[in-house]
């Protein structure tokens, strides 16, 4: 008998037992992460239980959203009060060069730990949450215009969601094998459809979801290892949908948003310092290879927000759907896992500490025609 | 979106079920992974898991989703490790098959056991604790969390884990000499 046999034998230990061991330990778990002053200007948002994932499959619930807004509000308003500005109240900083963010990384490296538990908690809050009630979700009413059509169900009212099928009334985008299927439905029953075929950047690619507003469609795919892809068609004539332009985003496609022209797109990405010295690591050409890139460009050190724990980065970058290849803004916020939630005017990071003392650590960022700006953060009980 | 919901989609061959799991569960299984093997192996496995879980589900129908994909995620990561090659094995594993190595009878009691075999005769250890030690070994050897984790989990000194472990690593070596004499 040999260490090997022994840890094979354990995976044949009782279900139920791992169970209890799960259980048991999740009740009575401290909490493991300090929440930062606000002067010491750092993180934690997030770990991510039921991330968005996009489309009509996003499920929040609606007390949550509630509690969000009205915690992002009050925070911001405090912060307008004491007469500073907005983003000293984050838990985040900035850093003035890739030298910094490099050193902010490696301290993060001797710092971190990555703090199983936290995940079992996760899961287990998952399972508690599970239950969603159905107000979470709202329905965007059927259109006064040209017909009687629903749509994907929306989290918030003018705040569009991708899904893999969409409708305009007419003929229905159905994400299919690889090719996105339009269907005319004029006549009221599926008539002729076009299978359009997306040129995939990779043989693995996959398409997620698209939007469909007017005469313009969105496409994303993403592929592996780990890029995301946004493909804008002009569908003036869904029998022969042309090609206006692509993007491409590091990172595995966590969620996407369109409000009116411009879309919203967030990946997720490990971020680590590379096995390269400082000195070499901040030179322009090997940036790629730690800093996630949009459209080929490493992000901006100044648009890179670094928090005192958490090495997923979040990517969220904004452009207008007739204008693919140009980014409008492009923002990296480290972290661990985001939750996220996007309202009419605010785009929320959230994180949920199940210790004992439960709390809720949120950061709210503005955005307006994709301009994304950090406003504040803040905690709340629960 | 519950553990049934999730179960159900893959009932239905509905490829969401796999991206609700990464969701909810693909975090933990990464850390689980990732106390045994290099990062890039605990990548791997946790993919595998989610092939596993979509190649058996249906007909199986997980009581406890979690503990399942859990154990499935463990089995690739057992599977992968590199037992022979030191340099491979993560320090987290190292360590726990050195503290492992202390519950092996003598050679002269060794008998060649199905996996299957001794993790019956495991739980029936297992289930022969008290819970919390219970609780303490699993955490320790089944997710290879480390002392002080397993203390703070359980809300008791790094010094009471260590004397513990040592004492249930004793009981089991006995338990075992004795389950391994041949009738």
């Amino acid at each position: 008998m040999t260490e090997k046999d022994l840890m094979e034998a354990l995976n044949h230990v009782d279900d139920e037992l791992i169970r209890e061991s799960i259980e048991a330990t999740g009740k009575r778990k401290k909490k493991r992460f300090r929440i930062p002053s606000a002067a010491a200007a750092m993180v934690v948002l997030v770990i991510g239980a039921g991330a968005a994932l996009g489309g009509s499959v996003i499920i929040v619930q609606s007390a949550k959203i509630r509690e969000l807004e009205n915690a992002a509000s009050v925070s911001e308003a405090a912060a307008g009060e004491k007469g500073s500005s907005a983003e000293n109240n984050l838990f985040f900083a900035v850093k003035n060069s890739y030298e910094e963010l490099y050193e902010a990384l490696e301290e993060m490296n001797d710092r971190e730990q990555v703090v199983y538990e936290e995940a079992m908690d996760v899961m287990e809050e998952a399972a508690a949450d599970g239950d969603i009630p159905a107000s979470g979700i709202t329905s965007a009413p059927a259109s006064k215009e040209g017909g009687d059509y629903s749509k994907t169900n929306l989290m918030t009212e003018g705040v569009d969601e991708s899904d893999i099928v969409k409708t305009d009334g007419k003929y229905i985008y159905m994400v299919q094998s690889g090719t996105i299927r339009i269907t005319d439905v004029q006549n009221g029953t599926p008539g002729e459809f076009t299978a359009l075929m997306i040129p995939f950047e990779a043989p693995s690619a996959q398409i997620r979801e698209l939007y469909v507003d007017g005469d313009r469609m969105v496409v994303i795919t993403s592929h592996y290892p780990s890029q995301t892809y946004a493909y804008s068609y002009d569908i003036s004539d869904p029998r022969d949908p042309k090609l206006l332009g692509d993007r491409v985003q590091d990172g595995t496609y966590n969620t996407s948003r369109k409000v009116g022209n411009v879309v919203y797109l967030f990946t997720d990405r490990d971020m680590r310092t590379p096995d390269l010295r400082k000195k070499e690591a901040v030179k322009d050409n090997n940036l790629s290879q730690w800093i996630p890139g949009v459209n080929g460009e490493p992000v901006a050190v100044d648009s890179i927000y670094v928090p005192e724990y958490g090495r997923n980065s979040l990517v969220v970058s904004a452009f207008d759907v007739s204008e693919p290849t140009e980014t409008i803004d492009a923002k990296v916020i480290l972290n661990d896992y985001a939750q996220i939630y996007v309202g009419n005017e605010h785009i929320y990071l959230y994180r949920s500490d199940w210790s004992a003392h439960q709390i809720t650590e949120i950061t709210s960022f503005t955005y307006q025609n994709g301009h994304i700006t950090a406003v504040a953060s803040t905690t709340v009980g629960g | 979106m519950t553990d049934n919901d999730i179960i159900d989609l893959y009932f239905a061959r509905d490829d969401r079920a796999v991206t609700w799991t990464a969701a909810q569960y693909g975090t933990p299984l990464f850390h689980l992974a990732q106390r045994f093997v290099a990062r890039e192996d605990a990548e791997e496995c946790v993919n595998d898991t989610y092939m596993s879980a979509w190649n058996h589900i249906p007909p199986t129908r997980p009581a406890h989703f979690f503990a399942w994909l859990a154990k499935v995620c463990r089995n690739h990561v057992i599977s992968r490790t590199r037992w022979n090659d030191a340099v491979k094995r993560s320090t987290d594993l190292v360590e726990l098959s050195d503290e492992l190595s202390q519950c092996i009878p003598d050679e002269r009691y060794n008998r060649e056991r199905e996996a299957e075999e001794l993790g019956a005769a495991l739980s029936e250890f297992l289930r022969s604790l008290p819970q919390e030690k219970r609780v303490m070994f699993l955490r320790r050897y089944w997710f290879g969390d480390s002392v002080a984790e397993v203390a703070e989990q359980l809300g008791i000194t790094e010094s009471k884990v260590k004397v513990t472990l040592h004492r249930v690593r004793g009981q089991l070596k006995i338990y075992l000499e004795k389950e391994d004499i041949p009738l």
